[in-house]
């Protein structure tokens, strides 16, 4: 009997413990609704979407100096994005769509917010020139919230990650609507970060708010 | 090894196979304790929310309900199943209540294992979380890799169950003989 009463002692201290590690919790668990990850032969482009394969040149974006924060070093969407705001962004109506590269490098010329939805260790690695740094994660922290309010919500942002079946992307903007972010226009940049850093797109290196361009 | 009896009758093997229980007891317990920390803490104090991806993939397993309130369950396993590793692989790493840790492994291994074999068994692509963003020995989404390891685990966790933690464990030293060497089962406990 012995061995017995020690397992469910053992079963009920981890019921214990694990209920009051979930109590010290400052916000609600908000599940996914859908798990299923995208599929690599998912649609990439929408109907007038330019091919993936044939980015557009990019003028060079001149690096934003460092605010002083602990935000990372984002290209100031507000400042360069004046004068996009009247422009059409149609949306799919669940106010998400996936976009391919000739898209995206549109958009970042156009000064909108990239959000890197993928680890710290890949971000640290390369990322978009700018992009903020915002795994699922760390949207309910206070760090990746007073990031996420430097986002200008009246014009498009593009999350990625990976690309192909990877699916922070989704896991990242379930978390942001989760967080009442009610951006409406949010765009997923399908190919990934591996694909703009082969296009010769703007990246950067080093830890977030360390950003160095190579 | 001695000769000697326990005393449920059934040969005592003493120190030679305790030194020999120790490596797989530890193996294993490091092992637990490392998947209770990843999904519970790994990056946590970076923002990181461990649990909320242990969570979503139990979630996608689509065995448990889930959806509204069903959602609770969810998420009170996403918590509750890494507390129960953390505990067994301390008590396992330490020999303390050494054979009840290994059956409580080796249940929990089972189930895991059958898990995964019906996400192999549907088709569904979905990664382990076994050990948070570590994939070592398998990686990608779970595959027959993951039911193996797991399986192997489970032996590891049956041999302790059924030889004990062996006397190089804490639990000997403070006097503790149910999980000793050579005994049998239940039956020989107190």
């Amino acid at each position: 009997m012995t061995t017995l009463i020690r397992i469910l002692a053992i079963v009920g201290a981890a019921s214990l413990l694990g209920a009051g590690h979930l109590l010290t919790r400052s916000t609600a668990i908000v599940l996914r609704v859908d798990m299923q990850p995208v599929p690599a032969d998912a649609v990439t482009d929408l109907p007038g979407e330019p091919a993936l394969a044939q980015p557009e040149p990019l003028e060079p974006i001149e690096p934003v100096e460092d605010a002083g924060g602990d935000a990372p070093p984002a290209a100031d969407p507000t400042a360069a994005g004046e004068g996009n705001t009247e422009r059409a962004a149609p949306a799919i109506s669940t106010g998400v769509r996936k976009i391919g590269l000739a898209e995206a490098a549109t958009l970042y010329n156009e000064g909108v917010a990239f959000i890197d939805a993928r680890t710290e260790r890949e971000f640290a690695a390369g990322r978009i020139y700018g992009a903020y740094w915002m795994p699922a994660q760390r949207v309910f922290t206070e760090a990746g919230q007073n990031d996420l309010d430097f986002v200008d919500p009246s014009l498009p942002v593009v999350v990625y990650c990976t690309g192909g079946e990877c699916d922070a992307s989704e896991n990242t903007i379930a978390r942001i609507r989760a967080a009442g972010y009610d951006w409406p226009d949010i765009r997923i940049m399908q190919p990934g970060y591996d694909d703009w850093l082969a296009a010769g797109l703007p990246v950067e290196t080093g830890s977030p708010g360390e950003g160095d361009q190579p | 090894m001695s000769a000697r009896h326990g005393c449920g009758g059934e040969p005592d093997r003493g120190w030679g196979e305790s030194s020999l229980l120790v490596l797989p007891r530890i193996a294993l317990g490091g092992v637990l304790l490392l998947a209770g920390w990843m999904k519970l803490f790994h990056n946590a104090w970076n923002g990181a929310d461990p649990a909320w991806d242990f969570a979503n993939t139990i979630k996608a397993y689509d065995i448990l309900p889930a959806g509204g309130n069903a959602d609770a369950l969810v998420v009170f396993a996403a918590y509750a199943v890494p507390w129960s590793e953390l505990l067994l692989g301390l008590a396992l790493v330490l020999g303390v209540w050494s054979r009840a840790a290994g059956w409580l492994s080796a249940v929990m291994l089972a189930a895991f294992t059958i898990i995964n074999i019906s996400v192999v068994a549907r088709g569904m692509d979905l990664t382990c979380s076994c050990f948070g963003e570590i994939e070592w020995p398998c990686s990608g989404g779970i595959s027959w890799c993951h039911v193996g390891r797991n399986a192997a685990l489970m032996l590891v966790a049956g041999l302790i169950a059924w030889r004990g933690g062996g006397r190089v464990a804490l639990g000997w030293l403070l006097g503790d003989r149910s999980s000793g060497a050579g005994r049998q089962g239940w039956a020989d406990e107190e």
